[in-house]
């Protein structure tokens, strides 16, 4: 089973790649045939864990090692996100790359950028995980250039040197485990335990070194360098490098060492989750206040992306059910609002030719859905209520709280009011001042429907977050599994 | 189920909002209805119903809600002045951005109406953070530069605000370890770092209703903001400040005597330093937004008192209560009669009519015997009566006084809209105009007859509505006296300077009075970024230097050319008022 989701996407990417150009329909099948397949086998794996069954693949890898693949609670979770969002941005990127050249290419490393982060989020194993962590640089890399020019090109090499310096180091730090606490099984921590005790000093120097190649992709200052840089990407690739792909294979790969390779108790035993948690905190402020300068949207929304992932891992590196719960629901509620907000940047480029910021006076009323949906993403990023990003702020604090943390709740204040200083303008000046001059297209008031409706599926799917946290499958109610099978009965 | 569907009309207004940009039957429907939308809430309000505890589990982080004694008070008061802005805004507003106001109209009064009925800390902050930023579009509506400035500040200090009320709430629901808004405040109590939450809470509401220090926000939005929205912030609104302070402090459960001594001082100095200042206006709207300020110093003294005596909390949550509806109804019908008068009458009977009734609002608030204002006070007084610790004897003495302060507001007004109302916008007043307003000064003149008598039950006090004796009529004649200085300050000042009474020359104090030097260090420090910035991005930090200087020759510039002489003059007397009066009162309460 969990073999067939990475196959639905990487037969699309191989199904893609042959593709003339002007094959048009064939290709805008097998994009959604994939997606929507794999949305269903999601569904399937959902249905049959809550049968009582396991899923679980291993293939023989290099000697010794297995490739595993397996379903768990937090696997699903990023399952999830990644399968309803990956089908969402397939729509979406459809319709922003119509008639734009060399789109076999781009949907073809999209599908296996899905087969990658699939495989990331079912990996079984430190090595499998490790695996398709590289396989998401390699496969992001056409991506984040596609459009060739200059910029890109140099962005990409930016993104490269970031990422695989960053493998590397991950590569070093998982050997390193392998010699010290022998083959690394995410539902098996004897040997680490196990070593941890014998050589503490050893395995906290393995935390830290791992933690520096994850800590590339999760965009911990001040190893975010790439990610601001990386938005020159289309509008659909920004939207899930940030949302669900790249940045998020950190992050989960951070709460994978955290609960499942360490464990929180020797973890914090160890003493590496203090160091954690204020990397985090500075890095949620770091970002946030570079987020102030900004005059370019996507600029600004990078450096928000941040400090915002850093949250999930403040949450992870905080021991305690509430403090995890609120880290685990925010690697989704990030996701959905994130997306969202990239989605309407790129409508408004596409549709107004608008970049800047401060260029945004009146967009509002020329394009009010697009711009009604920013508005509720980015209430959500501060943290207002009803929107998801609130639920997120109030497990922090109150697990922060529960921890004898106190500083936890400053920084999240501190957070918050620059998050408010960032975005509040801009809807201010989007709804209220009058444009400088008309508008340079008169034509369709809104984006096509093919742009429009997956943002605002995302769009609501974040205020439904918040409105409905309460509701069976709603993303509270999930990270609720995850945490209540991280601490046990 | 009564209860839900309560909560269904209370939230069917951000549907109805949504609907309002609808090109179809549907929008055009909404668009009939938008003003309507709080009527049904008036109606179930109204209606001989129980609206028990109904749990939505799946609603938020498990939302309850209910509606007990003091939350009815609060929604049918705020049920009605929406209702009655919201007629009102479909006859006075433009067409253009008028689905844009109604909007963010609905959506704050989705917020406000729901807040009463939260039984549980996050609906409650839910709501009244949904009400806090669909307010900000009202107060942007207008989009010209007094109005971005305005909402500028309005938002910075709601945001601080939301922070501290968020803060306190998670410091309280980890310490108490429930939600539940019937055993929080009493859990808070119990807890080690009560006064901790106690002020960070204090704070947080203290800038929705406008307390003095936290204030500034209020003059500049008011006025701003179109005249019937104005009504809502001011008669509605800003109340959800108090019943934050009423649904979450710990009062009654232990004594906090410190911050119950600060909560007094800042709510007299309140009342006297924005009647001060907001006497010197000259818009009429400016001047009811200080009036605001300064009813809600009055609204907190009971808070202060029931603080640092437990025993006193029942009267005083009966007497903010009542005060509450009271000033509610009465400010906006106050905020209502502006925009009347700036539409003019048909005939010179409507416009006695019209004079009528605003002089006898305005005399309400001032609390002349009879009215609810009266009443009011007189709850107040019962109240302060229980303050047995230090300073009682100057709270009481203050009390009455503040009908002084509040008639020399009321004078200031009345001349200022009397004199406006010559130079009508527009020729016929539309039934849209003038039933709102009639509606809310009708129900000021029925709220004592109404509410004398379980007010007084609450109060504590016995019931007295016996017939007038000689004695009584002498004693309702005493009573005036405030009312009589008040004028009398006002004459005085006016005989001094007739140019002011015409309005013709600017405020001594700047609208946001305290605010000023801030903004104004605000502004230096901005430029001072930029320059140093530029300088760093330039690899010249030896350029830093010089932007220091240009932040000090800036300074100096300004000081040559006399307007920050001038505005230091302005603001200035604004801080050394605001000082005095509160060094002094704190002094005579803490002697």
């Amino acid at each position: 089973m969990p073999l067939a989701v990475l196959a639905t996407s990487l037969l699309t990417a191989i199904l893609i790649f042959p593709l003339r150009e002007d094959q048009v329909r064939l290709r805008t099948a097998f994009n959604l045939i994939g997606s929507s397949l794999k949305l269903f086998l999601v569904g399937v794996i959902f249905w049959g864990v809550f049968q009582g069954y396991q899923f679980e693949a291993r293939l023989p890898f290099l000697d010794g090692l297995v490739l595993s693949l397996r379903v768990d609670s937090l696997s699903l979770l990023f399952v999830t996100l990644s399968a309803i969002l990956w089908f969402l941005t397939t729509i979406y990127a459809i319709g922003y790359l119509e008639g734009s050249p060399h789109r076999s290419r781009f949907f073809g490393f999209f599908s296996l950028c899905v087969t990658a982060t699939m495989g990331i989020a079912l990996a079984g194993n430190l090595i499998t995980f490790f695996v398709f962590y590289e396989l998401l640089t390699v496969a992001t890399y056409p991506l984040v250039v596609h459009r060739g020019t200059g910029q890109a090109l140099a962005a990409g090499r930016v993104y490269l040197i970031y990422t695989l310096t960053g493998g590397t180091v991950l590569l070093l730090g998982i050997a390193w485990l392998h010699i010290v606490a022998g083959p690394i099984d995410f539902a098996e921590r004897t040997g680490v335990v196990l070593a941890a005790a014998t050589y503490p000093t050893t395995m906290r120097l393995i935390f830290f070194v791992i933690l520096a190649g994850l800590g590339v992709k999760a965009a911990l200052v001040p190893l975010h360098g790439w990610l601001p840089t990386a938005m020159v990407a289309p509008a659909p690739v920004s939207a899930l490098l940030h949302a669900v792909a790249v940045v998020k294979a950190g992050v989960f790969g951070i709460a994978r060492m955290v609960f499942d390779v360490y464990g929180l108790e020797t973890a914090a035993t160890l003493g590496v989750l203090q160091p954690l948690a204020i990397v985090a905190s500075i890095t949620i402020i770091y970002g946030s206040i570079r987020a102030l300068g900004q005059d370019d949207l996507k600029r600004l929304l990078a450096y928000s992306t941040v400090s915002q992932l850093a949250y999930i891992v403040l949450g992870v590196a905080i021991v305690g059910p509430l403090s995890s719960l609120g880290g685990l629901v925010h690697l989704l509620h990030q996701g959905m609002m994130k997306i969202t907000l990239f989605f309407c940047a790129g409508l408004i480029a596409e549709t107004l030719g608008i970049h800047r910021i401060s260029e945004m006076a009146g967009v509002g009323r020329r394009m009010p859905v697009t711009m009604g949906i920013f508005t509720v993403s980015a209430i959500g990023m501060i943290g207002i209520p009803p929107v998801a990003g609130f639920v997120t702020k109030w497990y922090l604090g109150l697990g922060g709280l529960a921890a004898g943390d106190r500083w936890v709740v400053l920084v999240l204040a501190a957070s918050t009011l620059l998050t408010a200083v960032y975005f509040l303008p801009i809807i201010a000046s989007a709804w209220f001042r009058r444009p400088a001059d008309e508008w340079p297209v008169a034509g369709r008031i809104e984006a096509s429907r093919m742009l429009l409706y997956p943002t605002l599926a995302t769009g609501l799917l974040s205020l439904a977050a918040g409105v409905l946290a309460g509701v069976p499958f709603s993303p509270l109610w999930l990270a609720t599994l995850v945490t209540a099978e991280i601490y046990g009965p | 189920m009564t209860t839900s569907i309560l909560l269904a009309f209370t939230a069917a207004p951000t549907v109805l909002a949504l609907c309002l940009f609808l090109r179809n039957r549907l929008g055009a429907a909404a668009r009939r209805l938008a003003p309507f939308a709080a009527l049904p809430v008036v109606l179930l309000a109204i209606a001989p119903l129980e609206y028990p505890l109904l749990d939505l589990d799946w609603l938020l982080l498990g939302a309850r809600f209910e509606l007990d004694a003091v939350g009815w008070v609060f929604l049918i008061v705020a049920a009605i002045i929406w209702t009655a802005a919201g007629v009102f805004s479909a006859s006075y507003l433009d067409e253009e951005g008028r689905e844009g106001y109604f909007f963010f109209f609905l959506v704050t009064m989705t917020g406000n109406l729901a807040l009463p009925l939260a039984a549980d800390a996050v609906s409650f902050y839910t709501a009244f953070s949904v009400m806090t930023f669909a307010g900000y579009g009202l107060i942007l509506h207008i989009a010209d530069r007094q109005a971005l400035r305005a909402g500028a500040v309005y938002i910075s200090l709601a945001v601080v605000g939301e922070l501290f009320i968020v803060v306190g709430l998670m410091v309280a629901v980890r310490a108490a370890g429930v939600l539940d808004l019937h055993v929080l405040p009493s859990a808070i109590a119990g807890t080690p770092q009560v006064g901790t939450i106690t002020a960070l809470l204090l704070i947080g509401f203290g800038i929705k209703a406008g307390a003095v220090p936290l204030h500034v926000w209020l003059p500049l939005a008011h006025p701003v903001a179109p005249t019937p929205a104005s009504a809502a912030l001011s008669g509605a609104m800003i109340k959800a400040g108090v019943l934050g302070w009423l649904r979450f402090l710990p009062i009654g459960d232990v004594a906090l005597a410190d911050l119950g001594l600060v909560v007094l001082t800042l709510g007299l100095t309140g009342v006297f330093f924005a009647a001060a200042v907001g006497f010197l206006q000259d818009n009429p709207k400016t001047v009811l937004a200080y009036s605001s300020v300064s009813q809600i110093g009055l609204m907190s003294l009971p808070v202060g008192v029931a603080l640092g005596f437990p025993e006193a909390a029942p009267p005083a949550i009966a007497a903010v209560t009542f005060f509450a509806a009271h000033h509610g109804l009465a400010k906006a019908a106050l905020f209502l009669g502006v925009g009347v008068s700036s539409v003019g009458f048909r005939s010179r009977l409507a416009r006695t009519a019209f004079t009528a009734g605003l002089v006898f609002t305005a005399l309400t608030l001032a609390g002349i015997p009879f009215t609810s204002g009266k009443l009011a006070k007189s709850g107040l007084q019962t109240v302060a009566h229980l303050n047995s610790g230090t300073g009682s004897a100057i709270v009481y003495p203050l009390i009455t006084l503040s009908g002084a302060a509040t008639a020399l507001l009321m004078t200031r007004f009345l001349i200022l809209v009397i004199g406006r109302s010559r130079e009508p916008e527009r020729a016929r007043p539309e039934v849209g105009i003038w039933l709102p307003w009639a509606v809310l000064v009708s129900c000021t003149v029925l709220l004592p007859i109404a509410a004398t008598e379980p007010l007084q039950r609450q109060l504590g006090v016995a019931s007295s509505i016996a017939p007038l004796s000689i004695a009584e009529v002498l004693s309702i004649a005493t009573e005036l006296w405030p009312i009589v200085i008040g004028i009398a300050i006002f004459a005085a000042f006016g005989w001094r300077r007739p140019e002011w009474v015409r309005g013709s020359v600017p405020p001594d104090v700047p609208p946001g009075d305290i605010l000023y030097p801030f903004e104004l260090a605000t502004r230096r420090l901005a430029r001072f970024m930029r320059h140093s910035q530029k300088a760093v991005r330039a690899g010249r930090v030896d350029r830093l230097g010089a932007a220091l200087y240009e932040l000090y020759a800036d300074t100096e510039r300004g000081m040559l050319l006399g307007r920050l002489e001038a505005g230091l003059t302005r603001w200035a007397m604004a801080v050394v008022l605001v000082l005095l009066l509160g060094a002094t009162v704190f002094l005579v309460l803490s002697l």
